[in-house]
């Protein structure tokens, strides 16, 4: 401690090397206001008497109680304090610092003193929520209360720096959530850069044949958002793109991205010679086993950019497809390209994956017969083999008894997702709906464990797919087996609504799989340090206040990636991303609270401890001199000051002589409460 | 005959039995997680042919009442174990009927046959006693007509009947067959 109080001596004396170094300060007047929170805490916490003991504190001039600190009244109660007491610091003991350090601070920085001399005092979370014990959480609640005094008295004044952003997004993932991102930032001014892995932009909403709860075409309804997107100035899009690596901080990612070559120029009049003349044929990952393309191809007609792909891996250099190009667009010379952007924020919108049901064994998954619901709507579209007609795929008869099965990978421990897709009711209601419509002769059996339709129109869809003779049978099929006698597929359920266990023979069994966290993802994630939950899916920073935001600043979640979304769902959580990652690039600057890691140079020797140890790499040192840290990027972590073996770096407001007076209170005053009792 | 010979069902929390869900609990299946999805049913090679449900045994599981232990039908499983393969929610469901058997015959809800086969245990430390057919054979092979078992020990089978498991007589309201 003595150290860093002269070390404060020694700045005064010394040309100011930082703006914002503690300055001779006037004597520290706190005010203490003790907060009820309803009953939250008052309900523990004695809180007149806190109030009471802060009155005796060394430095308090003035300490009260009141029921709702964080109400207009609670505020202007604060203000009045400080004017007609003179406060300098203010102790706020109620909630998180996360929830109301900045409803205070605002209140004393209006009053024109500086928003860091206001500390919270956390009595709830750490304090009432956890113990229903009064006398010890009172005795507690002092205790923090002394500990806030003593660090409140030695507070400094910090800056707040405003830092200009670069005005551009990054999109990564070009399904609906993408599109609908990248077309609302775009429409407020700013550039963006859509990023999307595969040969085309559309994502899933493109497999779909119908959408609930209207019927209607999902490629009429999103075709004018592809276009806009493809079409409008500013918007780059990047297609068999992924991003390699990100650099720096909110305000000022460097992306770097890497396009893998498509072998077409963007000339491509998409006039389909080249396929037609193209030898190898293969299947169509489009149609999911229900199409086939050539080696050089374009996934579906519709596919924007509207430029064939040539596969690599399928095509046999035979160059047809050169000669019979009117244009010229096919060269096999292109190359991997890698690219780096500046931008200052970035919306994740990677979607999902379709669960794959192969691991579920009792249900035979991969027999021709047992399909997936996306597997259905390949099945419904026109342009593949079946020209959407419903058969069989493994002879190509009509079936006559069709089982839709719920539940296939949601909802299920053994495979490790607990969660409720929530999707797929609705979904399947759809095609096996669609299903009846085409086939009015043949049975639809629904086999579901609940039902789960909450919504306007959703209960009502539901309802209609009833009205069409459907027959929904309550329980969960044990086991869908392929006849080894005949060719029929028998599933195992039992109604649960009449104690009756069943077997239907169906000739096409749909799996309503559920929705997972894409494959691959993990890569991303990693690059952008995001978290993760353990369903794989990317976590949000809050449940209910932060869903669109991650858990690293700048980088926000749209649609499927955060957890399972039907399209209604998705577009709006990405609209809602687009929002709140256009919001400090329409700003147009970040404000930075500076209270960040300063070396005191005629400390410091120069041992670059704090350089290898940052993890932002805040810290730079050039020749010859002493290490200087980047205000900017300082994320505040303090892993740099345990690195220092001479307590040359120090973090604003978390300095050793700060936290030193904080830990000293805390054990004094227990020390004086424990004594008081005997 | 009256048409309404089944009163309607009151819900009485005093008459919950804890133990059963404790019972059940330590064998790792919490019936309250139970979502009767009917997986356990339709996995069941007895219940397609007996009155063996397998997802009602573990309803009534979950209103922890006696009536699950009198029920002739957790007797049906033959413990193959399919259910408890298949469970969504991965809950341990066979284990749970054989700890509903043991909480059951403790307080005397046995068939009459498993019974039976308790008392023969009992009285010759057999499941399946020696009869006279196998006396024979065996006399015929040059064989002792009794083998070297607990049957050449009479005094050790009073010291088994001591630390078999003891069947408590069946409860004096119970009848198995009129629950049938």
């Amino acid at each position: 401690m003595s150290k860093s109080e002269k070390k404060g001596k020694q700045r005064k004396t010394r040309k100011a090397k930082n703006k914002d170094e503690p300055a001779e300060q006037e004597r520290p007047r706190v005010g203490v206001f003790v907060c009820h929170c309803g009953e939250n805490i008052a309900g523990v916490v004695d809180v007149k008497d806190v109030a009471e003991f802060a009155s005796h504190l060394p430095n308090v001039e003035y300490s009260t109680d009141y029921l709702f600190m964080c109400s207009k009244q609670g505020i202007e109660l604060i203000q009045k304090a400080v004017k007609e007491h003179g406060l300098n610091r203010t102790v706020v003991a109620s909630c998180s610092y996360e929830q109301h350090w900045p409803t205070f601070a605002k209140a004393i920085s209006d009053l024109g003193l500086n928003p860091h001399m206001h500390t919270q005092v956390n009595i709830r979370e750490w304090c009432s929520w956890v113990t229903d014990d009064k006398k010890a959480a009172t005795e507690k609640a002092k205790r923090m209360v002394a500990a806030g005094v003593a660090r409140a008295s030695k507070k400094e004044p910090v800056a707040t720096r405003k830092i200009p952003i670069t005005k551009r997004t990054m999109v990564v993932g070009g399904g609906v959530a993408g599109l609908r991102a990248a077309m609302d930032l775009a429409e407020l001014g700013i550039p963006v850069v859509l990023v999307e892995k595969e040969t085309s932009i559309g994502g899933h909403m493109t497999m779909l044949n119908k959408t609930f709860p209207t019927n209607e075409c999902p490629m009429c309804t999103v075709s004018p958002l592809l276009n806009g997107v493809m079409s409008h100035p500013d918007i780059e899009v990047l297609t068999l793109s992924e991003v390699t690596n990100v650099e720096g901080t909110m305000g000022h990612f460097v992306v770097e991205v890497t396009t893998k070559p498509r072998y077409v120029h963007d000339n491509c009049t998409s006039c389909g010679r080249c396929a037609d003349v193209c030898p190898v044929e293969v299947e169509n990952e489009w149609d999911h086993g229900f199409g086939m393309r050539k080696a050089i191809y374009k996934p579906f007609p519709q596919a924007l950019p509207s430029v064939f792909t040539l596969d690599t891996k399928h095509c046999i250099d035979c160059g047809s497809c050169v000669i019979v190009c009117p244009v010229d667009a096919v060269d096999f010379s292109m190359t991997k390209e890698e690219r780096t952007f500046e931008v200052g924020t970035i919306v994740v919108a990677t979607g999902y994956e379709e669960y794959d049901p192969t691991e579920i064994t009792a249900y035979h998954y991969g027999h021709p017969d047992i399909i997936t619901q996306l597997q259905m709507e390949r099945m419904l579209a026109p342009t593949t083999l079946t020209k959407g007609k419903i058969v069989r795929p493994s002879n190509g008869e009509v079936p006559k008894t069709v089982v839709v099965v719920q539940c296939v990978g949601s909802r299920n421990d053994q495979v490790g997702n607990e969660y409720c897709t929530g999707v797929c009711c609705m979904f399947g209601i759809k095609n096996a709906g669609i299903i009846k419509d085409h086939l009015p002769d043949t049975e639809v059996y629904f086999c579901y464990i609940d039902i789960r339709t909450p919504g306007l129109y959703y209960e009502e869809y539901y309802k209609r797919a009833q009205k069409k003779g459907i027959r929904f049978i309550r329980g969960r099929p044990s086991t869908i087996t392929p006849d080894p006698t005949g060719d029929k597929i028998r599933v195992e359920v039992e109604d649960t609504l009449t104690h009756m266990p069943m077997c239907i023979e169906a000739d096409l069994v749909v799996l309503s799989a559920g929705m997972v966290a894409p494959r691959g993802f993990g890569k991303l994630s990693a690059k952008l340090e995001l978290l993760r939950a353990k369903e794989g899916f990317a976590k949000e920073y809050h449940v209910k206040m932060g869903p669109v935001r991650s858990s690293r600043d700048g980088v926000y979640l749209a649609g499927a990636i955060q957890g399972p979304k039907d399209i209604t769902q998705t577009v709006a959580h990405a609209g809602g991303a687009a929002s709140a990652a256009a919001q400090p690039l329409v700003q147009g600057f970040l404000e930075k609270r500076m209270d960040t890691a300063v070396i005191d140079e005629e400390l410091c020797i120069s041992c670059l401890g704090c350089v290898t140890t940052c993890p932002v790499g805040a810290i730079s040192v050039a020749e010859g001199e002493k290490p200087k840290v980047n205000d900017v990027a300082c994320k505040s972590c303090g892993a740099c000051v345990p690195a220092c073996p001479v307590g040359a770096i120090q973090i604003r407001n978390f300095r050793d002589s700060q936290l030193n007076a904080e830990v000293s209170a805390l054990l004094s005053v227990a020390a004086e409460l424990e004594g008081g009792d005997e | 005959m009256s048409v309404f010979k089944n009163p309607p069902c009151v819900l009485d929390s005093g008459k919950r039995d804890p133990t059963i869900e404790e019972t059940l609990k330590a064998a790792g299946f919490d019936p309250n997680l139970c979502i009767q999805c009917g997986t356990c049913t339709a996995s069941c090679p007895s219940g397609r042919w007996t009155a063996m449900r397998t997802r009602e045994v573990m309803r009534k599981a979950a209103f922890s009442i006696e009536v699950v232990l009198s029920d002739p039908d957790i007797w049906l499983c033959t413990t193959c174990y399919q259910c408890y393969d298949r469970c969504p929610r991965d809950l341990q469901v066979t284990d749970a009927i054989i700890a509903l058997r043991n909480l059951a015959s403790a307080r005397g809800f046995i068939s009459d046959k498993h019974r039976k086969t308790v008392d023969l245990l009992h009285k010759t430390g057999h499941a399946v006693p020696i009869n006279d057919r196998i006396r024979k054979i065996r006399k015929e092979l040059g064989l002792p007509e009794l083998p070297p078992t607990v049957y050449c020990y009479p005094e050790e089978l009073e010291k088994l009947g001591k630390t078999l498991f003891q069947l408590p007589p069946r409860p004096e309201d119970h009848d198995e067959e009129e629950e049938r």
